[in-house]
């Protein structure tokens, strides 16, 4: 909002107001895109409803193909979910400065892909109505979910990661919150006077007194500690969904590395994708800048290596081992009726990343926007590869078949984005996209200010 | 009761709050408070007040969490004992999984739940001292000690150079 | 005025009640379970009750019993003490039940309004009435013998009544039709051996079986017979397996069993028997035989032949040396499908091959001969095309046949229809005849109806009724007694009986004088009732060559077309739908052709050279043109027939015949001209040459098999008879050394159990008929999916027919590590293994960790089972299923009225959204094992069949538990060819196949 009275005194204030400014008030622009991800979602709403009622037939999975598009998403939004918690907690207990403009988003993303992710595993299922089978807490049937299955193991990592995730998000907002209750105070008007009143809530009562901060920066360095463990085996556990059964092309020993590597390396890509967007439309230039989109370059980078690495590695291990049931069944993902898929998959996760090695590109927002783009497209290719190629082509050629998604399993997935893009637009209007707290901190150990592009680093 | 005198300074800049802090505890008065939009390893260790509590929260959590982990899966099995895929009722290696997601879980909540406790949050009413310039761009240096040594902290703060410096 | 009001209030507040009350009922509505009132005495809830009758579907005329709880029967299994099929039946037999319930029967009869052109249906007493008028008004102008009859070739009491009907009403015009007769084989026998019958072959007892392409396992004469018979001599049974030797252009279901597939030019499997005879005669082998046979058979050198055959001529007299040599051989002659011109000569050639080999009355044996009607031939139906197009045929009956959709439509019956009076079809459902008729009268299907039918010489099969009519139909010889009644006079007189039942006990009475004089005739008719007829060993008879064999013409026999039309077109009977007359059972259509595995359609079988010619793949359209006709057709690619010929099954191309007929496929009759025998005059069905032609157009063909090509991967195995005999011999040795030893699978069960349920197939003795697949759909409430779901890989059959071409493997693979003495290279191989696959009930089963919510686990007697309530449909179990056995129920699947009388109370009718899969019969073993308990023991061997193993006509499936070191499943799971489908896998399952064994030509 424009006029954050008195104005500011110093760079600090200065800070407070850019950030907090950016919230509230949204123009049509932001109102229409609103209405249109609430009418997408509607008709994904109805998609689901004519699942559950006429059958999973309705969706293109068969015999042998039992799992598609759906568990995809899963995975591909599970993967989103980690670049929040890496860029947070890693890169906070690793103190590398640059984090502090994007971690509040990152986080935010995180929290809105898990609870995107979090839907499929409903979906998918025959019989939806009795999903709370699989939850863990004492029951008439007098029966227990089995701990045996990865999909439990999914249940409890993701709700977890989750619940983790929420609170370490929340825990980092509460000085944030508390900021933006005092400078409500200086307002006039009863709107003024019930943000005041709703920040204070949300903000517990914070005051920022020496032993509140002793506490808090403690509860937080753990939180990070942990979270950190707990980002690597959430994706190790979603792999291990596959990794766990005797299929040929999903019963590997690298997938749980594989996987982490991938998850991050989508997740820096859609932090890119939303955030070039994001710092434009909230006028926070100055905050995001090239010296941020560098650093994410060359995480991207890094990953993307490690991504190509473990392609590479699949197949020589696929070779190595002599299996005909492994060695036929990665031939033919390569050059069967999915070659397609791989090709794209390849191309946008091996080569097209490759760009980054380059510093000018890995500077020019456009460019590595664009790439980032390639990447969520290649990551979701990379799942669906993994996943269906191997189903197709099991051990009984007798009982070989394909599948194709149908426009159900399609307007859910269209369904999946605007749900994440719905939370995240009320988020970027509602709470603040940037950490002030942390930026304040970077200033004052004079890491980086705003506006500084460190064209020298 | 004027039994006590309180001084109060703000600043600009939290790395001038350390100076003042160190130089008033060198003056023995070890009663004070900071309040700031920010904090910072120098400043705590300035204010050298004992490490907080929270970390034993999070380790009890988290030990909670990983035996809490470890027996419900154990005895689920035995209490209604079904086979599968021709594996034992304890299958240990699977429930690890289970064990470290609860012992995260445990460990995080707990350790928020330390913290807040020991602040005193959630709470609606703020200290009195409490001004909202603090979680905007203030720093302020709050000294409680006998009347008769206000003037002597007052000139110590003076002395760098605060916003301005208030006596109560 | 307030008053008024109140009224209005009160009416309004009831009427509202009873609504909302209406709305309730018709969101939930009620369920009651309605106890009997008087319970009757023979019906006990919850226990079948057993009847025997007669199967109908084909002329075989197998005995079954029927299961019939509360009234209705579930499930057709045949009966043990039949000796036709011995407690076997074919997957048509198991469907009999889905013509039973079929939802698209004629509900009642009906008659054609003329105004309309609509059927609309009328009372019996008023259809009665009509045609009883109309048959007198004929009589009485003198014409009674303008009134035609065609009936199905059924040997029994209804026919004798058509018979006496008929003469009584004074018409000579009875005709008795049958898509697939044996009249060629039947005069070659009179001309040859004097004798006009059709003779018992025993395959049994055959070493040797030369086939010149008779579908004796499918579809030829008495297939199950045959098959039990087949299996019993070629399946390896300690240390003799017979050999096999397919010699026919088109490699059919019975084919693909063969040792040896010689694929000779169509319509030379004359010259190939003569020349096999020949050189029989000239080695020397045919003894005092070969005399009085050589100057028939000297001119048919294999040179010569081999030509013509379209083969090497060394392959005919090394035939020719194994026909001889071999201790105990049969030929066998061309099946229906190959009846050519000249169809009499060719069954006379293999006559002469059998005799010259010396085996009349060793494996070929008249006496117990098989019963037949006498169909009518090619000229005595252009007669009736004739008379009805010259307007004699006013008024024409059709009883158990449907001739438009059965004879080539080049006789224009379809056309001459239109000149009959009135046209009157017993019919039980609307087939392309009943849609033409005038008058349809539904007959009783036949397990509604008493019946009788003799498929051979001392076996009286019996059929009774199993259930009330599920429909308002009449059985037809009730109904032509109560025409004769109606007629009266003389009519009424010769006809006197009340009812058919009556007719049939009166016409019993000559057999029962025949088989029981002793006992009362209530008696002996309780007793035959209750074992499903009468019959008894019959003696074989010694003949004689004849003379009229001297003057048997051995000429080639054409074929139509001309240079423009190179490919030989075969039409073959479907092994799932026969003649068509199966075409409306939906578990027939969904079933997987043992050969193409196409589901709900029709093809054209075309050799890949042809093809690549052509430039088509399996699923191209193709135009087929004749000198008769043409056809549309979607092409199926494949090395089952030679290259100058291609094969169209018969069956599909229904107009009408109900929902799952209707408008599916093609009717490859249009194509075939008027051709017939040139000796008995029976229709010729291998007469005609097609020219091919691409259409550019692609039709969905669904081949539910992804690949028929197991990649060495240890899933169908077959070794030679060699490597058979050392692997059985280090077995027995170690059986010997521990006799009660048990397999490592019988482990996997609790520790207290005394089960470990398991089974063995034997591969040698499976020859993918698919039976088994039916008898499970009726058994196991299994949904019919439909074609679109099939084409997405969503049939839910529980168990399914694999076939793959596999390489014979010559040294011996004891069938552990992964190939072990497999043949690893890629080419397919070129001897078809049938390979059952369902559930294999596995010891470390991947499906069961992987389940969140246990709705899959291991039960204490060893089973892999899935608790419906539990399954949430995750279907993870099923990805991790490395044999892909598992189902999932895609929607609520539907049982239209009255199919879901068919449902097994026993087995659940699954949820949409559940995984599924082989029970072993589950509910079999509770029933058999409560039983046990009852008496104080434990289940005994053999006490278990689950649906499969019952109905298997190999008897190739055994059922049994693994934990009794004498069961015969553990004994076959430590035979020497004992192997696990993907055992490198180390799942354990409790499935174990033994190998298939190739006998080569020089083994022996």
């Amino acid at each position: 909002m424009a006029t954050v009275s008195p104005p500011a005194r110093t760079s600090f204030g200065r800070v407070s107001r850019d950030i907090i400014g950016a919230l509230w008030e949204p123009d049509w622009r932001y109102r229409v895109m609103m209405l249109v991800l609430i009418a997408v979602l509607g008709w994904a709403g109805y998609a689901w409803v004519y699942q559950i009622k006429v059958g999973m037939g309705t969706a293109g999975i068969t015999h042998p193909v039992m799992w598609g598009v759906y568990i995809t998403n899963f995975v591909f939004w599970v993967g989103i979910a980690h670049s929040g918690t890496l860029i947070s907690a890693i890169l906070y207990l690793l103190r590398s400065g640059w984090r502090t403009t994007i971690n509040r988003a990152a986080e935010a993303m995180t929290i809105f892909a898990v609870m995107t992710a979090g839907l499929f595993p409903l979906i998918h299922l025959g019989r939806v109505w009795y999903f709370y089978f699989l939850a863990p807490y004492p029951n008439q049937r007098l029966l227990w979910p089995n701990f045996r299955s990865p999909l439990i193991w999914d249940f409890f990592a993701i709700s977890t990661y989750f619940t983790i995730s929420l609170l370490f998000w929340y825990s980092g907002l509460i000085p944030d919150l508390a900021t933006i209750r005092d400078r409500m105070k200086g307002l006039t008007g009863r709107m003024a006077r019930f943000k005041e009143r709703a920040y204070g809530l949300l903000s517990l009562g914070w005051q920022g007194s020496d032993s509140q901060w002793r506490n808090y920066r403690r509860a937080y360095l753990y939180m990070a500690a942990i979270a950190t463990p707990l980002v690597l085996s959430v994706h190790s556990v979603v792999s291990w969904d596959f990794a766990m059964a005797i299929t040929p092309g999903w019963h590997s020993t690298i997938f749980a590395p594989y996987f982490v590597a991938g998850a991050i390396f989508s997740g820096i890509a859609m932090v890119i994708t939303l955030s070039v967007p994001f710092r434009w439309a909230l006028g926070l230039e100055d905050y995001i800048t090239e010296y941020h989109y560098d650093n994410m370059g060359k995480l991207l980078l890094l990953t993307s290596l490690i991504v190509g690495y473990a392609y590479v590695a699949e197949y020589f291990m696929a070779w190595y081992s002599g299996d005909p049931v492994e060695w036929e069944s990665f031939a033919w993902r390569a050059t069967g009726d999915y070659a397609g898929p791989f090709a794209i998959m390849m191309t946008c996760n091996v080569l097209i990343p490759l760009l980054c090695f380059s510093r000018k590109i890995r500077r020019n927002i456009t460019a590595i926007f664009i790439i980032s783009l390639f990447v969520n497209i290649g990551m979701w290719y990379e799942r669906f590869v993994i996943i269906v190629s191997a189903l197709a082509h099991e051990f009984e050629p007798a009982a070989w078949g394909l599948y194709k998604p149908t426009w159900v399993e399609l307007s859910i997935t269209a369904g999946s984005f605007a749900w994440f893009l719905f939370w995240f637009m009320l988020f970027a209007k509602t709470l603040p996209a940037i950490s002030i707290t942390e930026v304040k901190e970077s200033m004052a150990e004079g890491v980086w200010s705003p506006g500084d592009k460190k064209e020298d680093s | 009761m004027a039994a006590r005198g309180v001084v109060t300074a703000t600043f600009d800049d939290i790395h001038t709050v350390v100076g003042a802090v160190r130089s008033i505890r060198q003056e023995g008065c070890e009663d004070l408070t900071v309040f700031g939009p920010i904090m910072e390893h120098e400043l705590e260790e300035a204010i050298g007040k004992p490490p907080s509590p929270v970390r034993r929260y999070a380790l009890v959590g988290g030990l909670i969490g990983c035996i809490s982990g470890f027996a419900l899966t154990t005895w689920s099995s035995f209490y209604y004992p079904l086979v599968v895929g021709g594996k034992p009722l304890a299958s240990t290696p699977a429930y690890v999984v289970i064990a470290f997601e609860m012992t995260i879980l445990f460990a995080g909540i707990s350790a928020l739940i330390g913290m807040l406790i020991h602040n005193r949050m959630p709470t609606v009413k703020l200290h009195p001292e409490h001004k909202p310039d603090y979680t905007d761009d203030r720093f302020a240096v709050r000294v409680a000690c006998e009347p008769k040594r206000a003037a002597r902290v007052q000139e110590v703060l003076r002395s760098y150079g605060p916003r301005e410096v208030r006596i109560d | 005025m307030s008053e008024i009001k109140r009224r209005d209030f009160l009416k309004i507040l009831g009427l509202s009640g009873a609504g909302t009350g209406l709305v309730g009922c018709a969101q939930e509505p009620a369920k009651k379970l309605i106890p009997y009132l008087v319970q009757p005495e023979e019906i006990i809830p919850g226990i079948p009750n057993w009847y025997a009758s007669v199967c109908r579907e084909c002329p075989a005329g197998c005995g079954v019993h029927v299961k019939v709880r509360e009234g209705r029967p579930i499930k057709v299994e045949g009966n043990p003490d039949h000796p036709v099929n011995a407690g076997r039946l074919c997957a048509r037999g198991q469907a009999s039940l889905q013509g039973l319930y079929n939802p698209d029967r004629i509900a009642s009869p009906m008659r054609r309004v003329a105004e309309t052109g609509e059927f609309a249906p009328i009372s019996w007493e008023e259809a009665e009435a009509f045609l009883a008028e109309r048959i007198q008004a004929l009589r009485q102008a003198g014409r009674a013998d303008r009134l035609h009859f065609l009936t199905d070739a059924a040997a029994g009491s209804s026919e004798r009544l058509f018979a006496a009907w008929m003469e009584a009403l004074g018409s000579p015009n009875r005709l008795i039709f049958e898509s697939f007769d044996l009249e060629p084989l039947r005069e070659a026998n009179r001309l040859t051996f004097g004798t006009a019958e059709i003779p018992s072959y025993e395959l049994d007892r055959a070493d040797l079986i030369v086939s010149f392409g008779a579908g004796f396992l499918e579809t030829w004469s008495s297939p199950v017979q045959y098959a039990r018979q087949f299996s019993r001599s070629h399946s390896f049974g300690d240390g003799r397996k017979g050999r096999f030797i397919h010699v026919s252009p088109r490699r059919s279901l019975t084919g693909s069993n063969a040792d040896q597939w010689v694929p000779i030019r169509p319509a030379s499997a004359m010259l190939v028997a003569l020349a096999m005879t020949r050189e029989l005669v000239a080695d020397g082998h045919a003894g005092a035989r070969g005399a009085a046979i050589r100057p028939l058979v000297e001119p048919f050198t294999p040179e010569r032949v081999a030509e013509a055959a379209g083969i090497e001529a060394e392959t005919v007299s090394q035939l020719a040396r194994e026909f001889a040599e071999s201790p105990a051989s049969l030929a066998l002659p061309p099946g229906v499908e190959l009846a050519d011109r000249n169809a009499t000569a060719t069954h006379v050639a293999v006559n002469l091959l059998n005799y010259a080999a010396g085996n009349v009355g060793r494996t070929v044996r008249f006496g117990p001969n098989l019963r037949r009607g006498r169909p009518a031939g090619v000229e005595r139906l252009q007669a009736l095309v004739t008379a009805m197009n010259g307007g004699a045929a006013e008024i024409v009956l059709v009883h158990g046949v449907d001739p438009i959709h059965t004879l080539p439509s080049a006789f224009g019956l379809s056309e001459a229809l239109e000149n009959v009076g009135l046209l009157v079809s017993f019919a039980s459902y609307m087939d392309e005849t009943a849609a033409r008729a005038d008058l349809i009268l539904p007959d009783h299907t036949p397990l509604e109806s008493w019946g009788d039918h003799s498929p051979a010489v001392g076996v009286h099969g019996l059929q009774q009724p199993t259930i009330n009519p599920v429909f308002d139909s009449k059985h037809t010889g009730d109904v032509l007694l109560s025409l004769a009644a109606r007629m009266g006079g003389d009519m009424a007189e010769r006809l006197a009986w009340p009812n058919f039942n009556s007719y049939l006990q009166e016409s019993w009475q000559t057999i029962h004088q025949e088989f029981a004089p002793s006992q009362s005739f209530e008696q002996f008719w309780r007793a035959a009732v209750s074992r499903g007829g009468v019959w008894r060993e019959v003696a074989a008879q010694p003949v004689t060559l004849s003379r009229a064999v001297g003057g048997v013409e051995f000429d080639v026999p054409t074929l139509d077309g001309d240079a423009t039309t190179p490919y030989t077109l075969i039409t073959y009977p479907s092994p799932n739908l026969y003649d068509g007359r199966s075409a409306n059972r939906p578990w027939l259509q969904e079933l997987p052709d043992p050969v193409t595995k196409i589901v709900w359609n029709s093809w054209i079988e075309i050799h890949p050279d042809a093809a690549s010619q052509l430039g088509v793949q399996t699923g191209d359209v193709l135009t087929v043109t004749s000198p008769s006709g043409r056809l549309d057709v979607a092409a199926f690619v494949h090395e089952g027939v030679r290259a100058d010929t291609v094969a169209i099954p018969l069956g599909q191309g229904h107009e009408h015949f109900g929902r799952w007929a209707s408008g599916r496929g093609v009717n490859p009759l249009s194509l075939l001209p008027v051709a017939k025998d040139a000796t008995t005059g029976s229709p010729a069905r291998l007469a005609t040459r097609v020219a091919l032609s691409a259409t550019g157009g692609r039709s969905r063909l669904v081949v539910v098999q992804g690949s028929d090509d197991d990649q060495g991967r240890e899933i169908a195995e077959v070794v030679s008879l060699a490597a058979a005999l050392e692997a059985e011999e280090h077995a027995h040795v170690a059986i010997e050394r521990e006799p009660d030893a048990l397999v490592e699978s019988a482990q996997d069960a609790d520790p207290k159990s005394p089960y470990r349920w398991g089974m063995a197939i034997d591969l040698s003795s499976c020859i993918g008929c698919s039976a088994c697949v039916t008898a499970c759909y009726a058994e196991n409430n299994i949904p019919v999916v439909g074609e679109e779901n099939c084409a997405q890989g969503r049939e839910m059959a529980w168990l399914r027919i694999e076939s793959y071409y596999e390489h014979v493997v010559e040294e011996n693979g004891h069938g552990g590590g992964h190939g072990e003495g497999a043949v690893h290279d890629e080419s397919k191989g070129s001897h078809v293994v049938h390979l059952p696959m369902m559930c294999q009930h596995c010891g470390n089963a991947p499906c069961e960790p992987v389940c969140p919510v246990y709705a899959t686990y291991h039960n204490p007697e060893g089973l892999n089972v899935q608790v419906y309530n539990r399954c949430v449909g995750t279907r993870y179990c099923s990805n991790n299923c490395p044999y892909k056995v598992r189902r999932f129920e895609w929607f609520d699947f539907e049982f239209p009225y009255p199919l879901n009388l068919q449902l097994n109370p026993d087995v659940t009718v699954r949820q949409k959204g559940v995984m599924e899969k082989c029970t072993f019969c589950v509910q079999r073993i509770m029933s058999a094992r409560s039983d046990a308990n009852a008496r104080g023991r434990d289940v005994a061997d053999g006490e278990v069949v689950p649906a499969c193993a019952q109905t298997c006509p190999a008897e190739a499936i055994v059922f049994g538990n693994l934990r009794d070191s004498n069961s015969r499943v553990s004994k076959l799971a430590r035979s020497g060819r004992a192997y696990h489908v993907l055992g490198e896998l180390n799942t354990r399952p409790a499935v174990t196949y033994l190998k298939e064994v190739a006998r080569g030509h020089e083994e022996g």
